[in-house]
């Protein structure tokens, strides 16, 4: 349809607009060689010192940047391509997580690995979490949200497990953080090597990969039609991005958004087809990554940089996203939705009742049951009046989180259409974190009164900012997502900053990172309960949007619905949830995902019961998971939010492994 | 209503074959002087333009109600396009449309989806939603989000799913049922919403001979108001036997201009369908029915 007359005009614009982001590279890497720090002392060994300096340290690193751009850009091109999924990237699939778990592991258990070799330990962290994404997809024929969901899970639940091990054993640990948020610092040309000859590979595969590329945006019967034989394509192009992935996560540390972003910005400067995005994308990450690196080297004055330049990029990247968004084009690729309900609940209020009974029963149990110091025991009497004063609030805490959270994750993925929209994607958390990290920096010993005033700030600017991008792109569900990642990119950009700088606010951003219930006192858990009743009472009114909302905007204006009023009304309140119970559960908690998830799967149809449903499962869950996190490491606490990744992803993935035989 | 005879006797003195229609060729002013009743849909110089092309050119129409309308023309002509402008999706670029004598943009969005039903080209999926669920979304006009589902609303939802076939279907989910059965689960919605005028983009595309034949039976008797109200339709139809066996008037659109207008049957000339597909057409009787019946030379 589109009349290529008329749109090269934009192309240009768009390609002059790069080549000047090129000129602004090349600009800053100069001032990088011009302002090179002085050298005393004899003149010739200054200049043979300046040389090792230039040829040793600046260009390589130069060299690497671009390097690992590109091998990031065409990683994330590939994925999208073959997951179908706008929002898959190196690090949806576990990449990333799994080789950060797997140096923490190693630094933790086995130091001697880790000086062997950093990057194989690394890399074979990242292979084994994708062999195991894989593993889990399989039956189902790598089916793209599958392939997607696995991968958030195992990430997050990787990722958990690290903060866990850094909190028992930080001392040891601690500088990973720095790798963690991906460091450029050279000493010499390996790097670039290494990176340089995978990325050779990669390309090459990619060329040879792009006929079955093009045929795999079909659907699945399109392309098998078409005689592509689709689990085992996908499985070959899965395998070369985490390739190209992995070879950078192992060199150079943790840099994650290009992958996201390269195709993205590559997309919204008119690329179209396969082969246009999968060149455009290794240049345009490339580039962002050159400048990002250029930028960081600039601000820091010769010894160590100030922040690392994975960081950099989340900080540059994302708002150059979110101005972005409202230009890009309509038509991005269908999300496919989650292959049909596997079975239906026929009467799903008793089903409901049933849920609420077993919260009920877990609640109490959590209540009298617990640990002593001789082991387990059922409290009642008098001790159980004096345990009750602290247990009470952090039960009343945990089930409204998990209920806040739990609908929170059913209105975003109504209200997108996308399986993989928990309330963590709004970027809310990530705000909130930003705003805890502002407080902990300016004042370390900060009280919970202005870290809870903290949190809510920033949990708001993070949301005013994502709405106003939503609304100026007309709430579109793609939009609202992108919008969201951007700021959650930033937001831990800052946040891995801040660990960087090891700080003694550090330990308690961790801490809250984690998610921890403990220090919940009566009041808050006051707090707590009465604003979830207060944003969960309007959902039933709101359910009839719900149902009709994933039907698309066409379907939603022709019923005569509201449609732009109804997403600004829905994110708004999935925002708040989301905002409220991130400062006592953390932003990782995995529940917003998982209620959803194990409520469609149990069969609750759309409609009211599914979001209630939701909430309770999300309530279930992180009362669990509290109750094991006060008991399990006795007298120790662990903290809530990573207890319920711990127990959650892996049910979901169960789940989603067995809903496999029976589609449609 | 009264419009449908006048309609077509006010143009007896059209002639077959060669004439081209003029843009305004529904503005019969023998009818609309004689009609005391403004028209149902009235479009002055309405037109769509993306990034400097032209989608739609001005175009103006009227169409009165009680009949069913066929848009026809070769794909990419604009008539999805202007279905959109009518069914409100797509503001137009330039000009103004009128429903029942209201600018479009007036019309509040629940009341105007209580007069008028919509079905996109593309069904969404419906994300395990049954059949009658799917259908009771249709109610959602009338109750609002908040408002009773009430005894009314019951008692469409199930003359809808009753009308099209679905009875046997009504608990099965949407996405599990075949192309045809999710095409007529789609247009039970719209009969549910109990609008007064339906806009159909392609209802039969998914459909078999014997479906389509269903569907399109479906339509014609709602038009001739064997159960309430009498409905006006507007429907996309790829096929022009089908089109002028269905429809009262046809209106074909060849890149995004209106190239004729006029009853059903004095559509079916040779010249004016080649010169509406740019491909040599013949015509001939139906054997048993004498209607005509075009076929591709």
């Amino acid at each position: 349809m589109a009349d290529l007359a008329l749109v090269r005009p934009f192309a240009v614009r768009r390609g002059m607009a790069w080549g000047a982001l090129f000129l602004l590279g090349l600009v800053l890497f100069a001032l990088v060689l011009v302002r090179r720090p002085e050298l005393a002392g004899d003149p010739a060994t200054v200049r043979r010192l300046g040389d090792v300096l230039l040829w040793h340290s600046l260009v390589p690193r130069a060299a690497t940047a671009l390097l690992a751009g590109a091998a990031l850009g065409l990683s994330g091109a590939l994925l999208q391509r073959v997951l179908r999924n706008p929002i898959a990237d190196p690090s949806t699939l576990g990449i990333a997580a799994g080789a950060q778990l797997a140096l923490v592991l190693a630094l933790a258990f086995a130091p001697a690995l880790v000086a062997f070799s950093r990057e194989g330990t690394a890399f074979a962290g990242g292979v084994a979490a994708v062999g195991l994404v894989m593993a889990l997809s399989w039956r189902r024929d790598f089916e793209p949200v599958t392939v997607v969901v696995a991968g958030m899970t195992l990430s997050l639940m990787a990722g958990a497990a690290s903060a866990a091990l850094i909190l028992a054993r930080g001392d040891y640990v601690f500088s990973l953080f720095i790798w963690g948020a991906g460091s450029l610092h050279q000493q010499n040309w390996q790097p670039a090597l290494v990176i340089g000859t995978r990325l050779a590979l990669g390309v090459l595969a990619a060329v040879l990969l792009l006929r079955p590329l093009n045929v795999l945006a079909l659907n699945d019967a399109g392309a098998r039609s078409l005689g592509v034989a689709v689990g085992g394509m996908r499985c070959l192009v899965i395998a070369v991005a985490v390739w190209l992935a992995a070879s950078v996560v192992s060199q150079v540390g943790v840099i994650g958004f290009v992958g996201l972003a390269a195709p993205a910005f590559a997309r919204v400067s008119g690329a179209r087809r396969p082969g246009e995005v999968l060149l455009a994308a290794p240049l345009i990450g490339a580039l962002l990554l050159w400048i990002a690196d250029g930028a960081v080297q600039l601000a820091s004055a010769g010894d160590g940089d100030v922040i690392p330049t994975g960081a950099a990029v989340g900080l540059i990247g994302g708002p150059l996203l979110l101005w972005l968004l409202p230009r890009l084009p309509h038509h991005a690729p269908p999300m496919q939705a989650a292959a049909g309900t596997r079975r239906r609940l026929r009467r799903p209020g008793r089903a409901l009742l049933v849920l609420l009974a077993a919260t009920g029963v877990a609640g109490v149990a959590a209540l009298v049951m617990g640990r002593d110091l001789d082991g387990w025991a059922l409290a009642s009497g008098p001790v159980l009046a004096e345990l009750a004063v602290f247990r009470l609030p952090r039960i009343v805490a945990a089930v409204a989180a998990g209920g806040l959270l739990g609908a929170a994750g059913a209105i975003m993925q109504r209200l997108t259409g996308n399986p993989l929209a928990g309330p963590e994607v709004l970027g809310v958390g990530a705000g909130a974190g930003v705003g805890l990290a502002a407080a902990l920096t300016l004042d370390p010993g900060a009280g919970t009164a202005l870290l809870v005033g903290a949190s809510a700030a920033g949990a708001l600017g993070a949301l005013v900012i994502v709405l106003v991008v939503a609304a100026l792109t007309g709430f579109g569900p793609e939009r609202l997502l992108l919008a969201g990642i951007a700021l959650g990119c930033m937001g831990l950009a800052i946040l891995s900053a801040v660990f960087a700088t090891g700080g003694p606010g550090s330990f308690r951003l961790l801490a809250w990172m984690s998610g921890s219930t403990d220090k919940v006192g009566v009041d808050e858990a006051r707090l707590m309960a009465v604003a979830a009743l207060v944003l969960l009472a309007p959902v039933p009114l709101l359910v009839r949007w719900l149902d009709i909302l994933p039907l698309g905007a066409a379907v939603g204006t022709s019923l005569g619905m509201p449609v732009t009023v109804g997403r600004l009304a829905l994110s708004l309140l999935a925002a708040l949830m989301t905002a409220l119970s991130a400062f006592f559960v953390g932003p990782l908690s995995l529940v917003g995902l998982i209620g959803p998830h194990v409520a469609r799967l149990a069969g609750f149809a759309p409609g009211r019961a599914f979001v209630l449903a939701s909430a309770l499962i999300g309530a279930a869950v992180l009362l669990v998971a509290d109750w094991l996190a006060r008991s399990l490491a006795f007298p120790y606490q662990l903290p809530t939010g990573l207890m319920a990744a711990l127990i959650g992803g892996p049910y979901l993935i169960w789940l989603l492994q067995r809903g496999g035989g029976e589609n449609g | 209503m009264v419009d449908h005879a006048r309609h077509i006797a006010g143009r007896p003195d059209m002639e077959a074959g060669r004439e081209t229609f003029p843009a305004s060729g529904a503005l019969n002013p023998d009818a609309s002087a004689a009609s005391a009743k403004a028209p149902l849909w009235s479009m002055q110089q309405v037109g769509f333009h993306v990034a400097g092309r032209e989608i739609l050119a001005p175009l103006s129409l009227e169409l009165s109600a009680g009949r069913v309308y066929g848009l026809i023309g070769p794909n990419g002509s604009g008539k999805s396009t202007l279905l959109k402008i009518l069914a409100r999706q797509l503001a137009p670029g330039t000009g103004e449309v009128r429903f029942e004598g209201q600018s479009l943009k007036e019309w509040r969005g629940r009341a105007f989806a209580r007069r008028v039903a919509y079905m996109p080209q593309f069904m969404p999926p419906s994300d395990g939603m049954s059949v009658r669920e799917l259908v009771a979304l249709g109610r959602y006009p009338w109750h609002g989000a908040l408002g009773r589902f009430g005894a009314e609303d019951r008692r469409m939802v199930e003359s809808a799913i009753r009308r099209t076939g679905l009875a046997h279907f009504e608990d099965r989910a949407v996405d599990s049922l075949s192309g045809g059965e999710r095409q007529r689960a789609w247009l039970a919605l719209m009969l549910a919403q109990g609008a007064g005028c339906l806009l159909l983009d392609e209802p039969t595309s998914a459909l078999d001979i014997a479906h389509q034949m269903e569907v399109l039976t479906i339509i014609r008797e709602l038009c001739a108001g064997h159960e309430g109200e009498r409905m006006s339709v507007i429907v996309i139809l790829h096929d022009i036997n089908l089109a002028a066996r269905t429809c009262d008037e046809l209106i074909a659109l060849r890149g995004g201009r209106l190239v004729a207008h006029g009853p059903a049957q004095e559509m079916m000339q040779p010249e004016r369908l080649a010169a509406i597909y740019g491909l040599p057409m013949g015509v001939i009787a139906h054997p048993v029915s004498g209607k005509p019946l075009s076929y591709v030379l």
